[in-house]
């Protein structure tokens, strides 16, 4: 039994984001974010402000988006203990939760780029601004997936061995939850735009939740799984 | 003094009644957790229209007569007969009935169809008077709130789709019950949610 190792990449989800809030919130000071309806001047002053702890907080970000991949690992090897050996939606979640460390990775580094030369052409910063933004705050949909598939194990697991089947129907809310986040790229202000109410302030809160939910149901499938190995050890 | 506890344990013969035996929750747990989650988020979306129908109350009531009320009101007539289908096929069900809540659901999917067919007339009615959503923030939360709606109801209908496969069955065991129920809880959630929306962007001045 490895409880320990799994215990131990399971934390990895909640430290991931708290570390995350931490380096884009508090040290970075990108949040809420600038409205998109700011000019290049006005986009250029935000970079130039505290430009090093923006660099610091984004290296923040990044470390704390590789950190959630331990925590991917770790549902997958519950979610195969539901499946078996043959265990596609284990995999579809762990390949798009991967892909999700490159979606902070990514966009942190469009913003460290943009914050690397705050003296060049303003447009240009604003070019590389955008080029953070839109995919940081849209591109939700390897989540939108990975949460499908996380539901989809849930309710095949019909004894409630590992997950509880109410975090099936959990999951496919947060995904639903993402799918506004499509209006970022139409509208430029409001609350359906990158800094609204609907497509930053909700998808924020509900992926912060679902790091500590799914702490919560990985922590109950690892204990269940170390007691049911134990009585098999004892004979 | 007698409370009210008091007089239900004096109808049932002196015994407490728990309250696992007087409740029943329709569907599972889960299903709940869903339609609450996502009335929550619809909850966040109505504040967020009368928030900004605050702000250009004069933008609003005049673009709100460019829509044609008859395309709500018979979306609203269409969803409550489907709901009434559905909640009687429920029973129906319970009982053990054999062709009437396949057929009763069929009934309700074909309104769903026609609430699909009514959209799409409505929507493109706006579009060719040129009513987009980026003419004004009314069309654009009409068709935001509209669009997420519409949304809801395909997976309505794919759930009911679901219920008419579990209704051709013989009989059904507690969990498909269960299911079938927490569908049904589903269908009616977009029928509810769809009439906030008409009597917000259609009916309110």
């Amino acid at each position: 039994m490895n409880t320990k190792s799994q215990m131990l990449c399971a934390w990895c989800g909640p430290a991931a984001i708290v570390l995350f809030m931490v380096g884009f919130w508090f040290i970075a000071g990108l949040v809420p974010p600038p409205s998109p309806h700011d000019t290049a001047l006005q986009v250029v002053a935000i970079y130039h402000h505290h430009t090093n702890l923006k660099r610091l907080g984004l290296v923040v970000v990044m470390m704390a988006g590789a950190m959630t991949a331990p925590f991917v690992a770790s549902i997958s090897t519950q979610m195969k203990r539901i499946e078996g050996q043959y265990s596609p939606l284990s995999y579809t979640q762990l390949g798009l939760g991967m892909i999700g460390v490159l979606l902070f990775i990514i966009p942190a580094f469009m913003f460290e780029a943009a914050l690397f030369r705050p003296d060049r052409a303003p447009s240009l910063v604003l070019a590389l601004s955008d080029l953070a933004w839109l995919p940081f705050i849209g591109a939700f949909m390897p989540a939108f997936f990975q949460n499908l598939a996380i539901a989809a194990s849930c309710f095949q697991d019909t004894e409630e061995r590992v997950f509880p089947r109410w975090l099936g129907y959990f999951n496919v809310w947060v995904a639903i939850a993402f799918v506004p986040g499509i209006l970022i790229n139409f509208l430029h202000g409001g609350p359906f735009a990158w800094n609204g109410v609907f497509c930053f302030w909700l998808p924020l809160s509900v992926f912060g939740v679902w790091f500590f939910v799914m702490f919560w149901a990985l922590r109950r499938g690892i204990l269940a799984q170390a007691a049911e190995a134990v009585p098999a050890a004892a004979l | 003094m007698a409370t009210l506890e008091d007089a239900t344990r004096r109808q049932n013969g002196g015994e407490p009644i728990t309250r696992e035996r007087v409740r029943h929750l329709p569907g599972e747990l889960g299903t709940w957790v869903f339609i609450l989650g996502d009335m929550t988020v619809f909850a966040l979306l109505f504040g967020i229209f009368m928030y900004y129908r605050d702000k250009q109350p004069a933008l609003f009531a005049h673009s709100q007569l460019t829509l044609h009320k008859s395309f709500g009101v018979i979306n609203t007539l269409l969803l409550l007969t489907s709901s009434l289908c559905v909640v009687t096929a429920v029973r129906a069900v319970r009982k053990g009935a054999q062709r009437l809540p396949t057929i009763l659901l069929g009934v309700a999917v074909v309104c769903g169809l026609g609430f699909t067919l009514n959209k799409f007339l409505e929507w493109g009615g706006l579009l060719s008077h040129h009513h987009y959503p980026d003419t004004n923030n009314f069309y654009m939360y009409f068709f935001v709130l509209t669009g997420i709606h519409f949304f809801h109801l395909l997976l309505g209908m794919g759930v009911l789709t679901a219920l008419i496969v579990l209704s051709r069955k013989p009989s059904l065991s507690e969990k498909e019950m269960m299911f079938f129920e927490g569908g049904a809880c589903f269908w009616h959630m977009v029928d509810l949610l769809w009439i906030v929306l008409f009597a917000l962007l259609y009916l309110v001045h």
